[in-house]
């Protein structure tokens, strides 16, 4: 028998109409590395869940290494030889202190002493935090706490491991970190199914399932899912590197990168081109140097469309106390109406204290603000009819949402304006209407029965609310399946397009690379700006950060002389560039630059 | 707009790893000195007595190489606090109280027996707050919780789950920080949507309802996050039974000696000190 | 939900931090008028009451007043702080103001969940208000006269801010909507 055997589960939350499981059946062998895909609501964490007994099967037999998460006896079994991984770091502390944490399973299962400390031992050195075992768990930054969280789950020697979208809520250098961790388990022995909705992460592993609204729609290669036409409809995407590759592929079949990474695609498209033109290589030499000049780094004269202004702004948090630090030491920026302006930074680098300084949450220790023209540290200012103007979205903005009903919370700022009647409820139900909620539907919706996707869109529902001029959104994307995302992107444009200034911060590369403007923070301070082709397609990678994918591939190629210059965003414009390198005029004319939006 | 940065007032006191001696007796030994501190600064009658407790934990803290000037400058903003209780006290008269006069302040005596007795409340107040201070530099949060374990365990012969208490108390402390960045993430979330907090309005409810914003998401966000960790704790093998503790603190017959010690000056100096006579009949 | 006694523990310990938290940060005071605070600090252990049972409430209590103890004796901000420090005064009373709040759930949860959970409020919130006055008297620090004004002057507004909490906290969580289920903003579409 398989090592998890899942035949024919249903399962169905009390009091739903509908299933969110159906007729779920595969196999999985000791030692595989299995990835979970689907859009969020689609249940795979519920599937998880079932795995491990922390929900309840309506009916249909799952078997972990022959026990029954369904009986008492053999679940305790059961969990004692299986490590899970949930989503949110923080939640799953359970000590204060690291070390403390990590014996919490072996604790559980009444060892003794030297044992608990053997494992933990072990288990901590396996994650790479054998140095912090006596600090402070609160302390460790998220891909740490993380870490420890697959430390706890280690220190049980289990043989499975369930991971519940766990890298969901870690910045990029984190994620790597923890991935590696994984890879390593699965090398030694343990059989890991990683639920996910990053198509990147779902690449290492060696086999896919895919579920869509609660059935089980595909069981394969990731390879072969990315090749199939419903990806769309099943609210994924592909990433980067196999979309430019396919794309290639519409006109040249045997163009077929032998890996992933950019140097795979570069040394594919130059097998290709020695196959084609022989002789071009030798054209390889005038490289042009254009793309070589630093990033500009001038903040050009203020003008009145200038929604957002920072200049030199220094930010001192916890001033005075043993905790202060400068979240913010010197930082320029700005941002005009209609254009979209990115921050990316790692976590820590300052861009929400630069974004909280853009509607006057925080004023600065040093520096000047303007925001709509006006200096908020004005005599006489009113920070409260700005506030109306500059909106801004914290991160996980969903979080503040208290009111029972979905319609009553969106109106919250509107109402707060002193809005009320017939204009009260159009501007509630426009900006419901706007973040697909339809009023109708939603508005007696308690905010409770929302799905995590839902409760973000009511979020910055309440925040569109307020029909703001500049718009402050602080990583809105993050936690977001392609699909949330997508539409979320999709938004921003819009937003931009009706002339209001928009200023997002993200982690993702290749969100920013639909910016107007990047600005590239690194503790506390713009270390390169410029339109993202200008910090992107540099000789150097911005500072600290890796580019996005395509912009990679697309300046490997010139360096190996294929291109002119690297112009490249996108899957889609390297797909151009390829061509353009084998002879085939580009149909769109000329590789697309950033801002006009990825197909 | 108000200070947003809860992190400041997120803790009870701070811990000092100084590796001392004191540092390294056991959780429940340290509970012990606490009360040993403690509880003859709130019997003593005199403040020379209370002043005589915050002295001797002064004394225990340079054992435990804490710097009596931190302890004392825990002091420094309670002081304002202090003499308003103090005033307040001298001004309260209460009868029975046959001391001579000081002072005639209009309507208002000031007693020699009201001036001990304020005298004798900042002082105990003194002796509290160095205690409790010395106390939690000496025991890390940790210790604080493990302390709590021991000390409940025989009560669990009587049924009473002590490491489930010492468990709620541990969960307690580690959510402290945690909902000082939900509740300043809340408040900005707020603020940026214009709530103001009340403050244009004096009436209380409406006043409370201001508040709701804030109040209403952050239990909402605890209780969350309690689904969330019970979902953790019941993955890794928890289902509220015995289990098995990875910290130890072996104690050696020296500790055994001075906890029998404590005990005894516990007892001993708070009869003392209560037999004291009360200056002025206070 | 499945009842489970690790949920209890959980929200026991989740819910005393945050009456901690309000109280350390001074959240849990709500300013009224100069020098006096309505305090909503016990309102947790009338939550977790609620949700879980009079154990974890008294639990709650339980944290709640130790935690009132200990800031009255580290950082004394008001001139009955000196009071707290007697656990008598502060723990006690709290210890009684989740079961108190239980009870009366329990009592009126078959009429209506949203009133079941505003009364449960006001009674939770003036069993605190009046055990905790009610020491004060008894160790001095109030004279007994004073008993019903304090009460009335304090622990009214309190209760009414109780029920306030209670009910948004609780019916937001369970998903009540009060009102037949609509939203507030329904009655703005006919003005």
């Amino acid at each position: 028998m398989a090592f998890i055997d899942v035949r024919r589960l249903y399962h169905r939350y009390p009091g739903s109409p509908v299933h969110s499981l159906s007729d779920i059946s595969f196999q999985i062998e000791p030692g595989e590395y299995l990835a979970v895909l689907g859009a969020n609501g689609s249940g795979k964490s519920t599937l998880v869940r079932c795995l491990d007994g922390l929900a309840e099967i309506e009916s249909g037999t799952v078997r972990l290494g022959g026990l029954d998460p369904m009986n008492a006896d053999e679940l305790a079994q059961l969990r004692a030889r299986t490590g899970l991984v949930f989503q949110s770091p923080a939640d799953q502390l359970v000590a204060s202190v690291v070390e403390e944490d990590c014996a919490f399973g072996p604790e559980n299962l009444g060892l003794p002493r030297e044992e608990i400390a053997r494992r933990v031992a072990s288990a901590l050195e396996a994650a790479g935090l054998l140095a912090e075992r006596s600090r402070p768990a609160w302390a460790l930054s998220a891909g740490q706490q993380q870490r420890l969280a697959v430390a706890g789950a280690l220190a049980l020697e289990p043989e499975l491991l369930l991971l519940d979208e766990a890298t969901a809520m870690i910045d990029p250098p984190g994620r790597t970190g923890f991935l590696d961790l994984i890879g390593r388990l699965n090398a030694e022995g343990a059989t890991v199914v990683h639920v996910t909705h990053s198509m990147d992460e779902a690449l290492r592993a060696r086999r896919v399932l895919v579920l869509h609204r609660g059935r089980l729609v595909f069981d394969g290669a990731p390879g072969d899912l990315f090749e199939r036409p419903e990806l769309e409809a099943w609210s994924l995407s592909r990433p980067v590197s196999l979309e430019a590759a396919r794309r290639g592929r519409a006109t040249f079949p045997e163009f077929r990168p032998a890996g992933q990474a950019p140097s795979d695609f570069r040394d594919e498209l130059a097998r290709l081109a020695r196959l084609a033109r022989p002789a071009r290589q030798a054209k390889a030499a005038p490289l042009a140097r254009a793309a070589e000049r630093a990033p500009a780094a001038s903040v050009d004269a203020p003008s009145d469309d200038d929604a957002l202004i920072l200049e030199k702004v220094a930010h001192e948090y916890l001033g005075g106390t043993e905790l202060s630090r400068r979240a913010l030491d010197g930082v320029s920026l700005r941002a005009r109406k209609g254009e979209l302006v990115a921050l990316v930074g790692a976590t820590g680098s300052g861009k929400s204290s630069a974004l909280q300084h853009g509607n006057a949450l925080l004023a600065p220790s040093s520096g000047q603000v303007r925001i709509l023209g006006r200096d908020p540290a004005a005599k006489g200012a009113d920070l409260k009819a700005l506030r109306s103007r500059a909106a801004l979205a914290v991160q996980r903005p969903e979080t503040a949402l208290f009111e029972t009903c979905v319609g009553d919370d969106v109106a919250f700022g509107p109402r707060n304006q002193g809005l009320r009647g017939k204009p009260l409820v159009e501007r509630v139900r426009s900006a419901m209407e706007r973040v697909q909620l339809p009023y109708a539907e939603f508005r007696d919706r308690p905010v409770r029965a929302l799905s995590g996707g839902e409760k973000r869109r009511a979020a910055m529902a309440g925040v569109l609310a307020l029909d703001p001029e500049l718009l402050l959104l602080d990583e809105p994307c993050a936690g977001l399946d392609p699909a949330g995302r997508e539409s979320a992107l999709a938004l921003q444009a819009a937003l931009k397009a009706e002339g209001r200034a928009v200023a997002v911060s993200t982690h993702s590369m290749d969100d920013a690379t639909r910016a107007d403007r990047v600005y590239v923070l690194e503790r506390g301070r713009v270390v390169a700006e410029g339109s993202p082709a200008e910090v992107f397609l540099g000789t150097e990678p911005p500072p600290g950060l890796e580019r996005p994918w395509a912009a990679e591939a697309s300046v490997l190629l010139w360096r190996a002389g294929l291109t002119a210059a690297p112009a490249a965003l996108d899957a889609a414009a390297l797909a151009d560039e390829a061509l353009a390198v084998l002879g085939v005029p580009s149909s769109g004319g000329g590789p697309r630059a950033a801002g006009e939006g990825a197909p | 707009m108000k200070d947003l940065e809860f992190f400041r007032n997120a803790t009870l006191g701070q811990y000092v790893d100084s590796r001392s001696r004191v540092h390294a007796l056991a959780p429940l030994t340290k509970y012990l000195g606490l009360l040993a501190l403690a509880v003859p600064a709130l019997a003593s009658r005199t403040a020379y007595a209370a002043l005589a407790v915050m002295a001797l934990g002064l004394l225990v803290a340079l054992a435990a190489k804490v710097r009596p000037a931190f302890l004392l400058r825990g002091l420094k903003p309670a002081l304002p606090a202090l003499a308003l209780i103090v005033a307040l006290q001298a001004l309260l008269s209460w009868p029975g109280d046959a001391s001579a006069v000081l002072l005639r302040l209009g309507p208002i005596d000031v007693t020699l027996g009201e001036l001990a007795n304020s005298a004798r409340i900042a002082a105990r107040l003194a002796a509290l707050m160095v205690t409790l201070g010395l106390f939690t530099a000496t025991a890390s949060e940790s210790q604080i919780v493990h302390g709590v374990e021991d000390i409940l365990a025989p009560l669990s012969r009587l049924g009473i789950p002590a490491h489930r208490l010492a468990l709620v108390v541990g969960i307690a402390f580690r959510f402290i920080p945690i909902l000082a960045g939900e509740a300043e993430l809340i408040v900005k979330a707020q603020a940026s949507r214009g709530a103001d907090f009340g403050s244009g309005t004096r009436n209380p409810l409406r006043r409370v309802k201001a508040w709701l914003p804030v109040l209403v998401p952050l239990m909402l966000r605890a209780l969350e996050r309690s689904e969330a960790l019970v979902e953790a704790m019941e993955a890794r093998g928890y289902a509220g039974g015995l289990r098995s503790r990875l910290a130890t603190y072996p104690v050696g017959p020296r500790e055994k000696a001075l906890r029998a010690g404590l005990v005894l000056f516990t007892l001993v100096s708070a009869i003392l000190v209560s037999m004291a006579p009360a200056p002025f009949g206070t | 939900m499945k009842k489970s006694v690790v949920r209890k523990i959980v929200v026991a310990g989740v819910l005393s931090a945050v009456a901690a938290f309000l109280g350390l940060t001074r959240l849990g005071y709500i300013p009224w008028f100069s020098g006096a605070s309505l305090t909503v600090m016990h309102v947790p252990a009338i939550v977790g009451a609620v949700l879980e049972g009079p154990i974890v409430g008294a639990v709650i209590g339980l944290v709640f007043g130790l935690t009132s103890l200990l800031q009255a004796a580290i950082a004394p901000t008001g001139p009955l702080d000196p009071a707290f420090v007697n656990p008598l005064i502060s723990v006690l009373p709290r210890l009684l103001v989740g079961p108190a709040a239980f009870l009366a759930y329990a009592a009126f949860r078959g009429k209506l969940e949203i009133p079941a959970l505003g009364i449960s409020g006001i009674v939770g919130s003036l069993v605190n208000t009046m055990l905790v006055v009610g020491a004060l008297a008894l160790f001095g620090f109030l004279t007994w006269d004073l008993f019903w004004p304090v009460v009335t002057a304090n622990g009214l507004p309190e209760a009414g801010a109780a029920a306030l909490v209670n009910v948004a906290v609780v019916a937001a969580w369970k998903g009540v909507a009060g009102r037949g289920g609509k939203a507030s903003i329904a009655a703005e579409e006919d003005r």
